[in-house]
């Protein structure tokens, strides 16, 4: 109720407790059940079966049908594979991160400049987002081979090596040129969403902190990071989360080779299915995976950050 | 009552005639098909009667081969009008992955196209029945090539039906051998290397060949385990890769990749390696001649020949080939009678020999005695052009080899997995890069085999 003991004021009280109407359930929470019901459904079978069927399947030698406990689990652990590939997973996801966030932002800042073309360039900035995964890897495949790809034709005539570079086939460079691809792919869109959020920050801010004499790093500490940190906190873990599951780039481009180095855990999940055609190793080993990633986005949840963004 | 209404409740009346007779009528033809159902011998049983269907897988995908499949299954269901083949075609990578697919839901196709190594595992599973009637059908009337029937006679039964026949031959380019003042191509590991060696400089390299975890590496590897008579598998099954042999083939290979290969060996797969023979870029390869047509459009067309692949000196002579076969599922028992008459019309000799020839000249073989002299299959114009070629192809098939069926009779159902792995281009790339020994790549080898095949 609104008091005006000032004409030139209006200061709305709160009610007491007992004159608040009670508002009766008209059935309101069975009708959001009833809507809820084809997105719960379509995760049931999408998501919850799937994952439950690939859960049993770890318990049991495919071949035979028999159940073998932990057996499957045990194989998996005790492999030559497995704590390799999760490293390989680890560094693929990290490097991905920290470039890919880095050159992001860096590009976002640019778009957020006033400059002529800005919209056609952020329209570019999509295509390599949209252009299929097995175009991507055909294409930097063929760029990048040492018989007659164009990177190493330029490398060679430059004179910064006298010989090609085999980028997918040298351990050395295997795992780095993968990501690289990858940030290729990745850093447009992540630009475009970071540039989206910087779009949202009142341009009097900026001004004022131009007033105030801010240089561009005072700009960024104190009136872009703010607004920035709190959405990225979100988008980061399903950036890791996403990032972590990729595998059809890296199968197309090395098939986890060479020797391994590009062995994620996801491509030795398929290697183990359909490779070495062992689906309990597959399955088990998927699971370990879920884990491993439920417990991360858990730990997650628990950063301070995120908790007062809820 | 009006006039009008009378006529509305005529009209209504007739409405609702036309709605019960319709019912009635739909009524009555459901009733009728369902007694066709239940009464086969009923007259509008046989008007209805279905053909029987065979859901045919296979491996080929590129379109112009899918063409090629349809129109002669358009020509045997055209023949055989009880009978109607309907194919499904997905690639060689997926293939695997969708049968298990399938046989999980109870959905497999009723014959698919195979090699022997699958054969094997879906043998192992349970899930195929054997078709000695069907091969002893084809043998009778056109007498198979022993060599393509070995790796499916197992557990006293055979297992796959041959369909035709891939195999290796050394490819080169005559001008460059020329070049490099070789006058007669290379006919033991010794001429190979050298005249490999000499052919390499100014941006050409003497062979393509892979060092990749793949099959590609696993098929060229294994051709040279065969002349110095290195074995995957030992008679009694177990691993016997670790040995003289293989020590054997593993360094003459390791040999090769360094003095005459590409740098990119390591990551070389089929489609960079037909890429590098098309450009020019390699001078020889040892392998199939899928690429041979696309050649054809280059201005290196006339400059290649082939020749047997060359023997360890001293060595016993042979290349690895893989028989392409028919398996048949269980569940398609009862069409095992439609199945054999699509089996022998596409063995018909002139059949076999213009759709192996159109459907990629020079790679698929006919391996039939009666095929192999069909007009269809030489007047094709590309099999024409390269007779040499085909006719040494040919020749050698007899020799052909494949791991896991190195011995008659010979049951190993992890081959398979040995197959798809790619275990054995892993080890040529660990050693290659990490520059192992021969017997050091051997030894890692026999343990990792065994790991990969679960056998430890």
């Amino acid at each position: 109720m609104a008091s005006t003991s000032d004409t030139s004021e209006i200061r709305l009280e709160r009610l007491p407790p007992e004159a608040i109407p009670i508002v009766r359930d008209s059935g309101g929470s069975s009708t959001g059940v009833l809507l809820s019901l084809p997105a719960t459904l379509l995760i049931l079978v999408v998501i919850v079966f799937p994952f439950a069927y690939v859960a049993g399947m770890s318990l049991f030698d495919e071949a035979t049908g028999t159940f073998v406990g932990t057996t499957n689990f045990r194989r998996v652990l005790s492999s030559t594979d497995f704590l390799p590939s999760v490293w390989v997973s680890l560094i693929w996801t990290i490097s991905n991160l920290v470039i890919q966030t880095v050159c992001g932002l860096a590009l976002a800042l640019f778009l957020n400049q006033r400059f002529r073309g800005r919209d056609a360039a952020r329209t570019l900035f999509l295509v390599p987002f949209v252009v299929p995964t097995a175009v991507v890897a055909l294409m930097f495949s063929w760029m990048v081979n040492s018989s007659f790809g164009v990177i190493n034709y330029l490398i060679v005539t430059s004179g910064m090596s006298d010989m090609p570079l085999n980028f997918l086939g040298d351990p050395r460079y295997a795992l780095p040129t993968v990501i690289l691809i990858n940030c290729w792919r990745w850093i447009p869109l992540v630009a475009l969403i970071i540039f989206s959020i910087l779009q949202g920050i009142p341009r009097s801010e900026y001004e004022a902190a131009r007033v105030e004499g801010a240089g561009r790093w005072a700009t960024f500490r104190f009136i872009s990071y703010p607004y920035l940190g709190r959405s990225m906190t979100a988008i980061g873990l399903l950036g890791i989360l996403l990032t972590f599951n990729i595998f059809d780039l890296i199968w197309l481009l090395t098939a986890g080779g060479p020797v391994g180095r590009t062995m994620s855990l996801p491509v030795l999940i398929y290697d183990f299915a359909f490779g070495r055609q062992d689906l309990g190793a597959a399955a088990a080993a998927s699971v370990l995976m879920f884990l491993m990633l439920l417990v991360f986005t858990l730990l997650y949840f628990q950063r301070r950050d995120f908790k007062e963004d809820l | 009552m009006s006039t009008s209404s009378s006529e509305d409740v005529r009209s209504r009346m007739m409405s609702r005639r036309a709605v019960v007779g319709a019912a009635t009528g739909g009524v009555a033809l459901a009733l009728g098909l369902r007694g066709a159902d239940a009464a086969p011998f009923s007259a509008p049983t046989l008007l209805l009667q279905e053909p029987t269907e065979i859901r045919f897988w296979h491996q080929e995908a590129v379109p112009k081969r899918v063409e090629v499949f349809q129109k002669f299954i358009d020509a045997f269901n055209a023949e055989n009008t009880d009978i109607r083949v309907v194919q499904e075609s997905q690639g060689w990578d997926t293939a695997f992955s969708k049968l298990v697919s399938a046989l999980t839901a109870g959905n497999p196709p009723d014959v698919m196209l195979s090699l022997p190594a699958l054969t094997m595992t879906m043998q192992s599973r349970g899930e195929i029945i054997p078709v000695d009637d069907i091969v002893e059908s084809v043998n009778s009337k056109y007498t198979l090539v022993e060599s393509q029937l070995t790796p499916f006679k197992y557990q006293d039964a055979t297992w796959g039906v041959p369909m035709w026949g891939m195999t290796f031959l050394l490819h080169y380019r005559t001008d460059l051998l020329e070049g490099a003042g070789v006058a007669d191509p290379p006919a033991t590991w010794s001429e190979w290397l050298d005249a490999s060696k000499k052919m390499t400089g100014g941006g050409k390299y003497g062979i393509i060949l892979p060092a990749n975890k793949n099959l590609f590496t696993t098929e060229n590897f294994y051709t040279m385990m065969i002349n110095t008579g290195g074995r995957i598998y030992g008679p009694d099954g177990k691993i016997a890769f670790s040995s003289p042999e293989t020590v054997e083939a593993l360094t003459f290979y390791k040999d090769m990749v360094k003095a005459a290969a590409p740098p990119d060996a390591t990551s070389l797969d089929w489609g960079t390696w037909e890429q590098a023979l098309l450009r020019g870029i390699g001078a020889s390869t040892n392998g199939f001649s899928s690429w041979r047509q696309a050649m054809d459009e280059t201005e290196l067309k006339d400059n290649w020949s082939a020749v047997a692949q060359p023997a360890k000196d001293g060595g016993k002579p042979g290349q690895i080939h893989y028989p392409n076969n028919f398996m048949v599922f269980k569940q398609a028992e009862a069409k095992k009678e439609a199945i054999t008459r699509f089996t022998e019309f596409m063995h018909q000799p002139e059949i076999n020999g213009e759709w192996l020839a159109t459907m990629e000249p020079t790679l698929y073989l006919p391996i039939t005695e009666a095929s192999q002299k069909a007009d269809s299959f030489w007047s094709h114009p590309v099999i024409a052009a390269h007779k040499p070629m085909v006719e040494k192809q040919l020749e050698v098939l007899p020799l052909g080899q494949l791991y896991g069926f190195e011995d008659p009779g010979a049951y190993n159902p992890t081959v398979g997995e040995f197959e798809g792995s790619g275990v054995l281009g892993e080890i040529v790339q660990r050693m290659v890069i990490e520059d192992l020994s021969p017997q050091e790549a051997a030894d890692f080898g026999q343990t990792r085999i065994e790991e990969v095949l679960k056998l430890q």
